[in-house]
């Protein structure tokens, strides 16, 4: 017999699968802009500027499906008037802010040559538009070396906030130890890990994309070198979370039977076929093949199947916690509408939104490093 | 061996009560709590009622509620009810976790909330171990069992003690050694809802098989 208490629901929905999403893809994306201005990985020199790119886009749409799912809406900026200081969801306002701020700055100075000279080649509103973002006119040497200087920095404070902004959404789904799936240690870890997943799937996806798009030469090394580390990390992610299961289901905790019950059972295609085996396993098996992370399809398969893994862990995540009742003896049941309020449909187009703002940056400042203009 | 479980964790429960941490500046404070004896319950969910009619709580959502529970394996049957709702924990996760402190715990012990700061995470919903906890359709904030406040600031009971064909349901001030909660309470042991999270609730129960309820 089902035993549910009689305020139970699935309040956090497709809005709450979405934010994590988002963020996830923020932090990967900058932690791939990181990995050359901070540990020298030249190979991605390259795609540092698309990165950063993708993780403002992102960044300036991750409030949008939590502001969207609050009942008060209108109450929002609350978290930045009246924060309270015990509840880690409080520091999202100041977080959020800054970290936005530090990627903005991060990204004039990336690109402040290239602006100066905008600026001056232009006219009318756009010269007004690049005059306003050159931070100065010095276009010298020195002044690059000064700019590059800066950028180091920034990337610098930029990688543990990114750690922070996705890790602490770990936190606060496994801090919370009514809920049966969330309340375990791992959950910054499984989540921190799927966002490097994600950023790294994204950012790569783009780039074969964009380049398809404005029929710009693919770097094959570049290509083979990012599916090399997409692969790892989905190794690593897979092997943490699957390690997590393994480990409660040996330990046998006192919820395990109704964790594994929802998980393997009424989740079992969203879980198991689309989580592990689409979005980990067929991934892994692409890159595993020097001639498919060189080719752009089966980078393109390889990524957009490994996002897709991300969105569904996420999903996984957050709707099967709460398909678990409190009790450990009942179960909820989920279906989410195709129109209106917290709908598949509000939901592409939250995520349609980034890409649009992915397009318009791309259009301002160069996406690509190919010369000195970009650091 | 469950008895003897419950027993323990009945005189966990009780050995609580007086280590509640009351400042030297609080000890003339009040210290409200509920016990509600299940021996006296006869399911007959007039709380439940009495509750939704003070409180103008919407449909399919409730601050009290009277569960179920059948014990014993045929022929030795019987039916247990137990009368739930919010326990006033004395460190209540949804106080922690709320991101706007629109969630807080009177000096009383009572765990309110500011309607006019609610943002509507359901962050508060989600940490709550008991349930108690619901989105408010009508007036779009979180929700639950104030105690009835509104009742027990003029000195009256919340409604579910007065509406108690059975006198179940005992509300008072526990720092006070003279309240019929306290004289109920002592000697006896009594049980609360997962004592093992550390939430440390202030409703208590008279006969309750913590092995059933959760």
């Amino acid at each position: 017999m089902s035993y549910i208490l009689p305020n139970e629901m699935v309040e956090w929905d497709l809005y709450i699968v979405l934010y994590p999403f988002l963020t996830g893809v923020v932090a990967g994306a900058f932690i791939v802009s990181s990995l050359y201005q901070l540990f020298g990985f030249q190979k991605f020199r390259r795609l540092s500027s698309l990165a950063l790119i993708i993780s403002i886009a992102f960044m300036i749409t991750a409030p949008l499906p939590l502001v969207a799912h609050l009942l008060q809406p209108s109450r929002a900026p609350e978290i930045f008037f009246t924060p309270n200081p015990t509840s880690p969801m409080s520091i999202f306002g100041y977080l959020w802010l800054s970290y936005l701020i530090l990627m903005l700055v991060e990204g004039l100075f990336m690109h402040r040559t290239y602006i100066v000279r905008k600026a001056q080649e232009t006219s009318g509103w756009t010269r007004a538009f690049y005059h306003l973002m050159a931070l100065s006119r010095d276009t010298s040497e020195e002044a690059a070396k000064r700019d590059l200087k800066v950028v180091k920095l920034l990337a610098l404070i930029g990688l543990p906030m990114a750690a922070v902004f996705h890790g602490y959404v770990g936190f606060i789904f496994g801090s919370l130890k009514a809920n049966a799936w969330w309340s375990t240690p791992q959950m910054s870890e499984i989540f921190l890990l799927s966002a490097i997943v994600s950023g790294v799937a994204l950012v790569f996806l783009s780039y074969v994309v964009i380049a398809g798009a404005t029929k710009t030469e693919i770097d094959r090394d570049l290509l083979s070198y990012g599916g090399k580390v997409l692969g790892w990390f989905l190794l690593l992610d897979a092997t943490v979370e699957l390690v997590e299961v393994l480990y409660r289901a040996y330990f046998q905790a006192e919820d395990w039977g109704a964790v594994a019950q929802v998980f393997f059972g009424q989740l079992l295609v969203p879980y198991v076929g689309i989580q592990y085996l689409l979005g980990a396993a067929v991934p892994l098996a692409i890159l595993v093949f020097r001639k498919a992370r060189r080719s752009f399809v089966g980078m393109a398969v390889a990524c957009a199947l490994a996002l897709m893994g991300t969105f569904f862990m996420r999903y996984n995540t957050i709707i099967g916690g709460q398909l678990i009742s409190r009790t450990g003896e009942g179960f909820l049941t989920f279906s989410f509408p195709i129109f209106g309020q917290g709908s598949l449909f509000v939901m592409l187009s939250t995520f349609g939104l980034p890409l649009f703002i992915v397009t318009f940056l791309t259009s301002v400042v160069p996406w690509e490093a190919k010369d000195t203009e970009v650091l | 061996m469950r008895d003897a479980a419950a027993l323990a964790v009945g005189v966990a429960a009780m050995t609580l009560l007086p280590s509640v941490p009351v400042k030297a500046s609080q000890l003339q404070e009040k210290r409200y709590a509920m016990l509600i004896d299940l021996t006296r319950c006869i399911g007959c969910q007039a709380c439940v009622a009495s509750c939704k009619a003070e409180n103008n709580v919407p449909y399919g959502v409730f601050r009290t509620w009277v569960e179920r529970h059948e014990k014993g394996t045929f022929p030795n049957v019987s039916l247990e009810f137990v009368p739930r709702l919010c326990n006033h924990c004395d460190n209540p996760p949804c106080v922690q976790v709320c991101p706007v402190g629109a969630t807080y715990r009177r000096e009383d012990g009572l765990v309110l909330i500011y309607d006019d700061r609610c943002i509507g995470c359901g962050a508060c919903i989600k940490a709550c171990p008991y349930g108690a906890r619901y989105f408010n359709p009508i007036k779009k904030v979180a929700d639950k069992c104030t105690f009835c406040q509104q009742r027990v600031d003029k000195g009256l009971e919340p409604a579910c003690v007065t509406t108690c064909v059975g006198r179940a349901r005992v509300f008072g001030d526990i720092a006070d050694p003279g309240s019929e909660i306290s004289k109920r309470i002592s000697g006896k042991p009594v049980q609360v809802i997962k004592p093992q999270l550390g939430t440390e609730p202030m409703v208590f129960y008279i006969g309750l098989d913590t092995t059933k309820v959760k």
